[in-house]
């Protein structure tokens, strides 16, 4: 009986030990309301496979315009139709939103179910490079708040579009800033939009009417890419200190309903081979220049 | 050809480790498990064919026990991991692995270990092969057992695929059995335990967005009155806030109750359950879902169907926010009676609702469920709008005579279709009926025949099945062959038959089947816990055995 009174007093004791943390409000952290606009900052960038049926994928939209609204200019978003959920259905879900790059990085990183992300392509302690929408938050700020504001790696885009023939043409120039290992560095181009009003699948009423939210304003759609899926290779070896690399694309032609004062290019440099195979290093987004 | 080693290297093992020596050295035993498969493409039924052709499935279980002193591994292999698992399980390991030492008083065990609280509604660690499903956890446990009473204490982190989840677990049990502590107690008619636990997460809050409590504690009180033919049982839970991905970030706390009381004699039994749950969904990482590192398990109020048809529409437990009731009754009419017959008839019964918990606003300015606020107010005992689920059934099994048995059962069933799926389409009103007979034609020959229907009103979903098995059994053989149709579906072109036939043969503790033919989609349930399984069409192989 003395050993159980002893053993209870120590196990009590433990108790204790596990503190609980009960929160007051308010809840929400202040962020920084985007004051770092300046270009020569490190920017993630965040891809949200998502579907225009997807009923949960809209909290995963808001959850990304929150972290603009924290982080400014830092944040790169690109949401990527593809998979079930972004197939055309019966009215109004009968526009296609999906591209053929869309849905090859759909597979390429085994996406199962929507909405999922990724940021700056990191593996996740899974094995996987995928990371839920609630998890998206943390590993923004692993990124941008652990991470020197420096980046190691500037990209500087010139886009030019032509209206008469709804082409784009970009100069891209990249510049090393750091020390970085040798490896295979890849560039890859995106182009989005956004403010693409259609129908938007929805369960949850705080954000809009449920089950559907016919006038959505989609934002960062993937559109096309001006490289090819996985890009292009820029560099195989060690970046000399302050190395540039010029790159240039022309000709990319716009869809007939594409709107080009909403379009941006989306461009970011990663490691295509290495222990640190597909991370994203640097991204940039520029409006699409219209005359 | 590593997928042909690796296999090999399981067989083997399997086999090999058939030593069972009683002796100074102690034992060994434990457990294997291969399932591959090979895919046809089949657009008709949306079955694909990966592009490794093959799935693979395995484990080699190994447990050496000597005296006071056990150590245990398990390997497992997804090379790649079969269709409808998880594709983060790709790879093989050993991702379990033990020693333990069981003393007279203390029993401490370092490694992977599974371990539950009272019902589990706080903590319950557990492994189900065929769902994919495994949330052990990796650190240390402590067992300080006494007469009539059990302390638990541990510490870790639990399996996330091949890694770790995040956060850190921390727990302590206590439960105590008042007739076996207290010499005054022994010899009373009734039996009491009590018992209670504390649990809480570690995770460093790292969300920009959100102030995030670090520590979550869970807690809950138990108690269990055993008089007689009858049990009672009851646990009351409490959660602190807790956002996290799967409650949309509210700071709401969370609490849960399970009622569960029982009458058991020969011939008869009764059980009634009731359960509420509201913001109980507790992981080791917040940010997970679905299947992956929940630290609890809410108890299931569904009966668990064994045939095809009426297990077609299988609950998912809520873990954020249900309330609902089970009733069981079993009883067995006598030999010789009217109803009973020669041999006896059973009639098994049950009932079981699933319904929202009602939620209000928090304030007038406050959505429900708005994230990072205080989510809904919930008054306990108000039913919400929304019903998730019933289930009613009536089976009734009777030996006919020496060569023939019969079971008959009827389902009445109601699926809500976005709760249990995530699906915003129509719930689903259905029946299904079971016919099974068993013909024992001559002595160890016997002839199983398996009629089912299910009957979707106004045709939702799919629409109505229709279900039918001959299998012929001979001793540790088995062969049978199996028709799914979907006659009812409003798309003529997806009427299909799904077609197999099976074979398998058991030796001993071992078993292995066979199956070639197309199978159809649907949700695997155990507990309430549910993975997706896709249409497939081709052969599969499953090989398990013990020793």
């Amino acid at each position: 009986m003395k050993n159980i009174r002893l053993l209870t007093i120590l196990l009590t004791s433990l108790f204790l030990w596990y503190s609980c943390d009960k929160v007051e409000p308010p809840y929400v952290e202040n962020g920084n309301g985007g004051e770092l606009n300046s270009d020569t900052v490190r920017k993630v960038l965040v891809e949200d496979f998502t579907g225009h049926t997807c009923v949960n994928c809209p909290q995963a939209h808001k959850i990304i315009e929150d972290l603009q609204q924290h982080y400014g200019k830092q944040l790169v978003a690109v949401a990527i139709h593809a998979g079930f959920f972004a197939k055309p259905k019966s009215a109004p879900y009968d526009y296609d939103f999906r591209t053929t790059e869309g849905t090859a990085l759909y597979n390429l990183f085994q996406v199962q179910a929507t909405p999922i992300g990724m940021v700056n392509r990191v593996k996740q302690s899974d094995g996987g490079y995928l990371v839920n929408k609630g998890a998206l938050a943390s590993e923004v700020s692993k990124q941008l708040d652990s991470l020197p504001q420096k980046p190691d790696l500037y990209i500087h885009l010139t886009p030019s579009f032509n209206s008469s023939d709804s082409t784009l043409s970009l100069a891209a120039e990249i510049t090393f800033l750091e020390a970085l290992p040798s490896a295979k560095y890849n560039l890859c181009i995106m182009v989005t939009e956004s403010d693409i009003v259609k129908a938007q699948k929805n369960n949850d009423p705080t954000i809009g009417s449920t089950p559907d939210i016919f006038d959505y304003h989609h934002k960062h759609v993937l559109r096309g890419m001006m490289t090819p899926t996985l890009g292009e290779e820029i560099l195989d070896g060690t970046p000399g200190n302050m190395q540039v690399i010029s790159k240039s694309y022309s000709n990319f032609k716009f869809g007939a309903d594409w709107v080009p004062k909403n379009c941006r290019v989306v461009a970011f440099v990663y490691y295509a081979d290495g222990p640190k195979k597909y991370q994203i290093i640097q991204a940039q987004e520029v409006e699409v220049a219209t005359p | 050809m590593r997928l042909r080693i690796s296999a090999l290297l399981l067989l083997f093992l399997g086999f090999g480790l058939k030593i069972k020596a009683q002796n100074n050295y102690g034992s060994v035993h434990g457990s294997f498990q291969f399932d591959g498969q090979y895919y046809n493409e089949d657009t008709l039924i949306g079955a694909l064919r990966p592009d490794s052709k093959i799935g693979a499935n395995g484990f080699l279980n190994v447990i050496y026990t000597n005296k006071k002193f056990e150590a245990g591994l398990r390997y497992e292999l997804f090379m790649p991991p079969l269709l409808g698992f998880d594709p983060r399980y790709e790879g093989q390991g050993i991702p379990y692995r033990y020693v333990k030492y069981n003393g007279e008083h203390f029993e401490l065990t370092a490694g992977n270990f599974y371990e539950q609280f009272g019902s589990g509604m706080i903590l319950r660690t557990y492994q189900e092969w065929n769902l994919g499903f495994d949330n052990s956890i990796d650190g240390i446990r402590i067992k300080a057992k006494f007469p009539g009473l059990v302390l638990t204490g541990l510490v870790g982190k639990q399996r996330s695929f091949w890694g770790k989840g995040e956060g850190v677990v921390r727990g302590v049990d206590a439960e105590l059995w008042l007739n076996d502590a207290f010499k005054s107690l022994a010899n009373m008619n009734t039996r009491i335990m009590l018992g209670g636990n504390f649990v809480s997460r570690y995770q460093a809050d790292l969300d920009p967005l959100y102030k995030l409590p670090a520590n979550v504690a869970a807690w809950s009180g138990r108690i269990g009155i055993f008089h007689g033919n009858f049990n009672f049982n009851a646990e009351g839970a409490y959660k602190i806030n807790d956002p996290n991905s799967t409650n949309n970030m509210i700071y709401k706390t969370g609490n849960g109750l399970v009622l569960e009381a029982g009458y058991s004699r020969r011939g008869l039994g009764i059980t009634l359950q009731a359960k509420r749950v509201d913001n109980m969904d507790f992981r080791s990482d917040r940010t997970a879902s679905g299947f992956n590192l929940p630290i609890n398990y809410i108890p299931a109020m569904t009966p668990q169907h064994a045939y095809t048809l009426p297990a077609y529409y299988p609950y998912s437990t809520q873990q954020n926010g249900e309330m609902g009731v089970q009733a069981n009754v079993i009883y067995k009419f006598k030999k010789k009676s009217f109803l009973g017959g020669k041999y006896g008839t059973t009639i098994d019964m049950s009932y079981a609702v699933s319904q929202a918990i009602y939620k209000e606003k928090p304030n007038d300015s406050t959505e429900i469920g708005e994230a990072g606020t205080l989510g809904y107010k919930s008054d306990f005992f108000k039913i919400g709008d929304e019903k998730f689920f019933h289930d009613f059934s009536v089976k009734i099994s009777k030996k006919i005579n020496k060569k023939w048995k019969i079971y008959l059962t009827y389902v009445n069933i109601f699926y809500n279709m976005e709760v249990n799926q995530g699906h915003k389409e129509p719930n689903v009103y259905a029946q299904s009926a079971v016919v099974d007979l068993w013909w024992k034609f001559k002595p160890y020959n016997a002839l199983h025949f398996d009629f089912e229907g299910l009957f979707v009103k106004d045709n939702e979903d799919k629409g109505d099945w229709a279900f039918g098995m001959i299998e012929y059994k001979y001793k540790s053989f088995f062969a049978a062959i199996i028709d799914q149709y979907n006659y009812g579906n409003r798309d003529p072109l997806h009427r299909i038959h799904y077609f197999s036939a099976s074979t398998g043969y058991t030796w001993n503790s071992t078993r292995l089947a066979v199956t070639y033919g197309k199978q159809n989609s649907g949700i695997l349930c155990v507990g309430g816990v549910c993975r997706e399984v896709p249409a497939t069409n081709g052969f599969s192989f499953t090989l398990s055995s013990s020793f």
